[in-house]
């Protein structure tokens, strides 16, 4: 049943002389729910434009469902940072959604067939949008327009979904939401979050890689100490910024993680 | 002024042209605006008048070496956006000021007595010919055919280019395709306001367009309608004082943008 869907070999990708990542190897099994999370600039976008095909790797070979990145990448569904794009673009919500059912070769003077209506209207009320179609997406909350996002990713109908920091700037309430609408679909469909909001991790990954140019993996969410210390470099900011102790594995005098 | 538009050929030509113009203004200035290639685009335009002098020296209609520079230009700036690290704003900068330089210097390479650029420079609505009527005509039809048989791709495209590469679209392709289409439209309007005063034009229907709807298509729609009502009202007070066209043309527009920026958010400010 351990069926692997992304297969990463020996990765290396470098912005001018700098290594941004290095020697990355990772295995994510159908439905396997995991959390990529590591310090801001520790590479966790670049890994993801990376299985996304948006950046070149130097080297290394990456596989999805055994093919290459480029015949993969229509599996994926891709969920951005909020902060990446312009939100005054004069688009609504059902549009947005509905951009998920593009794909090349459409040809001329392409018209969103009933099915692809039919499919986002579905996802919209699963996700609790169908209210707010019609909305221009400048003048939605930050977890509804997280929550758009997310359906334009499930539009395409995608085996994996992958998220960057789906939850950055989200209360508490907008980001259990949200992890629970993740948690909700995980039964089909792959999912990988990139992320460095720690207060997730326990109750809802299922695995757990460090990313800090390497990629320390954790099978489970026994993440030690030990490990993030290593990964951030400093657990007196850890705790600064927030992080609840829970998180982490009861570290003192127990063995780290097999 | 109907009367003068049905005897003479020259205000016919004027006609068709700033209808014309609007069309492309207000399809690729709308694109412009939410893509922040605004400066860009005013760029391109700077870059043809390089054509324009070459075409003079070579005693080629200049609007065809304003055609090859503009296309040149665009084509050329997203190579170089792509390949290097430099930043778009600089590269417009040095582009727009060496394409005015070739021009003139171009234009003092001729023997005898030197052209008049002003047409050029600040538009001539009233000294279109036929034949630029036809030029028009063809680049218009193809800029409209190319956004509206590709609407919902370059929807896709222009918001979220990210994610339409991810799903499969080549966005490369629409990259290289929406500069030329900037590129043309800068042809449409050379004759019209002139390379200088082009930005004008291609943002102020858009913006005000924007104050009335969110939707893309309807914002497209309301810019060619503002752009129609204010050019062909500026050609009709240049004719009317015998003040020049282009600049008319742009401070009528420039002018209503203002007013109705100011109009609209007192309305909402009062409701």
């Amino acid at each position: 049943m351990e069926d692997v869907i992304i297969k990463i070999r020996n990765l290396n990708v470098y912005f001018d002389e700098m290594q941004v990542l290095k020697d990355i190897n990772l295995d994510v099994n159908r439905k396997q729910f995991l959390a990529i999370m590591g310090p801001n600039g520790g590479g966790k976008t670049t890994l993801l434009k990376v299985i996304l095909g948006l950046i070149e790797p130097d080297s290394g070979k990456i596989e999805i469902a055994g093919r290459g990145i480029q015949e993969g990448r229509g599996l994926i569904g891709y969920v951005p940072q909020i902060s990446d794009f312009n939100k005054q673009f004069p688009i609504n919500v059902k549009d947005v959604i509905l951009m998920g059912r593009i794909s090349d070769g459409e040809g001329l003077y392409h018209n969103y067939s009933k099915e692809d209506v039919k499919k986002a209207e579905e996802i919209m009320k699963d996700l609790n949008i169908y209210e707010i179609k019609d909305r221009q997406i400048g003048r939605l909350s930050g977890g509804q327009l997280q929550r758009v996002l997310i359906g334009r990713a499930l539009a395409s109908e995608p085996e994996i979904l992958l998220l960057d920091e789906p939850t950055a700037s989200l209360d508490a309430e907008s980001r259990s939401r949200i992890y629970n609408i993740l948690k909700g679909i995980n039964d089909q469909i792959t999912i990988i979050v990139v992320t460095h909001d720690l207060t997730a991790i326990s109750s809802y990954f299922d695995s757990v890689a460090c990313l800090n140019r390497e990629l320390h993996y954790h099978g489970n969410d026994n993440v030690s100490k030990e490990d993030v210390d290593q990964i951030y470099g400093c657990p007196v900011d850890l705790v600064a910024h927030g992080v609840p102790h829970r998180v982490l594995n009861e570290h003192e005098g127990v063995d780290s993680n097999a | 002024m109907l009367e003068a538009i049905l005897k003479y050929n020259f205000l016919q030509n004027a006609v068709y042209s700033a209808l014309m113009a609007s069309v492309v203004c207000g399809i690729i200035g709308t694109i412009i605006i939410e893509k922040n290639l605004v400066m860009m685009s005013g760029g391109i335009a700077h870059t043809s008048f390089g054509g324009v002098g070459l075409g003079y020296y070579l005693n080629i209609e200049p609007i065809f070496g304003a055609l090859f520079f503009a296309l040149f230009s665009s084509i050329a700036i997203v190579m170089i956006r792509k390949k290097t690290e430099v930043d778009s704003d600089t590269l417009i900068g040095i582009m727009w000021a060496m394409g005015m330089s070739l021009g003139i210097l171009f234009i003092s390479f001729m023997q005898g007595y030197p052209p008049d650029m002003s047409s050029y420079l600040f538009g001539d609505i009233l000294t279109v010919t036929d034949m630029d009527i036809n030029i028009m005509l063809i680049l218009v039809a193809f800029v409209v055919f190319a956004i509206t048989a590709l609407f919902n791709q370059w929807k896709a495209y222009l918001f979220d280019e990210e994610f339409s590469y991810v799903r499969g679209l080549n966005t490369n392709f629409y990259e290289y395709f929406l500069f030329i289409l900037i590129a043309l439209t800068v042809i449409v309007l050379i004759r019209v306001t002139g390379i200088i005063l082009i930005i004008a034009l291609l943002t102020a229907p858009p913006a005000m367009a924007k104050l009335f709807t969110y939707n893309l298509k309807k914002i497209i729609f309301l810019a060619i309608i503002f752009g129609m009502i204010f050019s062909i009202s500026g050609l009709w007070l240049s004719y009317l004082f015998n003040i020049p066209s282009g600049a008319t043309i742009i401070l009528l527009i420039g002018t209503a943008y203002f007013l109705l920026t100011f109009i609209t958010k007192r309305l909402n400010f009062g409701s």
